[in-house]
């Protein structure tokens, strides 16, 4: 297992995990549910990826501080990775369990969190089997997907070269 | 009240009740066909795509795999002149003849001493185009045209009125429809042209000339809830009536001389104040499935930017770990 350091993540992903909770305001499951406190979200397994990636070494953020304010969210479990060259930060990659409240199989809900992120309109593509939003942050790119109950938001520094086979790479990944 | 303006309300009632139905009918055959369009843009599909522009002629061959994965070819006036091939971040392309350089290279006269100067495949390893972002005007790049265009007919769907195509209409006109009636199973969605000038408007200070939407007709092929086809068509003579009206003009000769005279009259207008000419314009696309399993390769090539090429290219064409 890899120690996590505790570094500054890129904006998107903070912006992922404020849109997990704002979603959860507007839920279509009945008002009696509630999503769940930060306390209360675990963390995955640091695992899921390899330690490096292209030329990237990979490590786990700690996002306790992000998650301590988190209120009514629809993650179960969240881990968030750093993607690093030397020690400059280049991606996240953001894995989070949601919640049995989050419909995940349903378009409107995918729709709305998606486009809670981002400062551009996301387009989607399907690359491979998977349907992905494309969508760009403060100097990223951001990528998002769903599989099964998990979302994945990848975001990316726009002048890092092979973006999209980092995406092809990540879009292996199976928590 | 009397009898008479008891009738005309019932009349405008029945009127307005059926305007509704004609509104809602067509939000439904926008949703319907916008759904259409998301769902085929993100399968593997062969796309066949020819553009006339004016006197030349584009076709555009293309294998989509997956967003980030194509392969594609342009023949310009039936030359093959170039091929592309995007693979994730790397694209690999080949000049097949110098015309190809006008239609995808940033400047054609310096590109031609490139590194596509030896006809054979070259590499560039992040060069491939990102097709979600700004892409050049339609018309520019056959091949990014062709790649985006679900995009953009979405666009031009949203800014439009769709009907579905129907023969018993009391205002269709088969002599006006230049395109083929759709086959068993398949519903054509028409969009309906911008508004043409009228009398009243076509003259004094304020009068615009038409535009390029304004002589559009477009129709939308769907079976069984994906796009196969959409033909694009951009002229004056299925407007030869409502022009000659608006301008109160008659030219002679045939239909063809009448809609050359007319063109040659908006564009004069257009000319006038200050914008492009309206360049007739015929598009064709025809969506086929790709067997399963398809996947695009690249070949063996010579590693090098392609940074000549509009949209595409990296500074030194090499993935560097």
């Amino acid at each position: 297992m890899r120690l996590g350091r505790v570094r500054a993540p890129m904006s998107a992903a903070i912006l992922a995990l404020g849109s997990l909770v704002a979603v959860a305001g507007c839920a279509t499951s009945p008002a009696s549910a509630r999503g769940l406190s930060g306390a209360q979200i675990k963390a995955l397994d640091p695992d899921l990826l390899p330690a490096h990636i292209l030329d990237l070494s990979v490590d786990v953020e700690n996002v306790t501080k992000q998650l301590h304010n988190a209120q009514n969210s629809y993650v179960d479990a969240l881990t968030l990775f750093g993607l690093r060259r030397g020690s400059l930060l280049i991606a996240t990659f953001q894995v989070s369990q949601l919640t049995s409240l989050a419909r995940v199989s349903n378009p409107a809900f995918q729709q709305a969190f998606v486009a809670s992120i981002g400062g551009t309109t996301p387009v989607e593509v399907r690359l491979g089997g998977t349907d992905v939003w494309l969508t760009t942050g403060t100097d990223e790119q951001v990528s998002i997907w769903f599989s099964g109950r998990d979302l994945l938001v990848l975001s990316v520094r726009n002048d890092y070269g092979p973006q999209r086979t980092l995406i092809r790479q990540l879009l292996a990944v199976r928590p | 009240m009397r009898r008479g303006s008891f009738g005309v309300i019932v009349g405008l009632v029945l009127m307005a009740s059926s305007l509704a139905g004609c509104s809602k009918a067509a939000a439904t055959a926008k949703a319907q066909l916008l759904t259409a369009i998301g769902n085929t843009a993100l399968l593997s599909n062969h796309l066949s795509y020819l553009d006339a522009v004016g006197a030349t002629q584009l076709d555009v061959d293309a294998d989509i795999e997956d967003g980030f994965r194509y392969q594609a070819s342009l023949s310009v006036d039936g030359t093959a002149a170039y091929q592309e091939i995007a693979r994730d971040d790397a694209l690999a392309a080949r000049l097949l003849s110098p015309v190809g350089l006008q239609w995808v290279a940033a400047s054609p006269a310096s590109a031609e001493a490139g590194p596509l100067a030896s006809g054979g495949w070259v590499v560039d390893e992040l060069g491939a185009p990102v097709l979600t972002s700004a892409l050049p005007t339609p018309g520019a790049d056959p091949i990014l045209d062709a790649l985006s265009y679900f995009s953009t007919l979405e666009a031009s769907v949203e800014a439009a009125e769709v009907v579905k195509f129907d023969p018993n209409a009391l205002d269709y006109r088969p002599d006006l429809d230049p395109f083929p009636r759709p086959g068993p199973g398949v519903i054509r969605y028409d969009l309906t042209p911008g508004r043409l000038p009228t009398r009243a408007t076509a003259t004094g200070p304020a009068a615009e000339p038409p535009g390029a939407n304004d002589l559009e007709k477009l129709s939308v092929y769907v079976h069984d809830g994906l796009v196969v086809a959409v033909r694009d068509q951009i002229a004056v003579e299925p407007f030869v009536q409502p022009l000659e009206r608006a301008y109160a003009v008659h030219p002679p000769g045939d239909a063809d001389q009448q809609a050359a005279a007319l063109l040659s009259l908006i564009n004069g207008l257009r000319e006038a104040a200050g914008v492009a000419p309206i360049v007739p314009r015929s598009l064709t696309l025809m969506v086929t499935p790709e067997p399963v399993g398809f996947h695009v390769v690249i070949p063996p090539a010579t590693v090098a930017s392609l940074k000549i090429l509009d949209h595409r290219g990296s500074a030194t064409g090499q993935l560097t770990f």
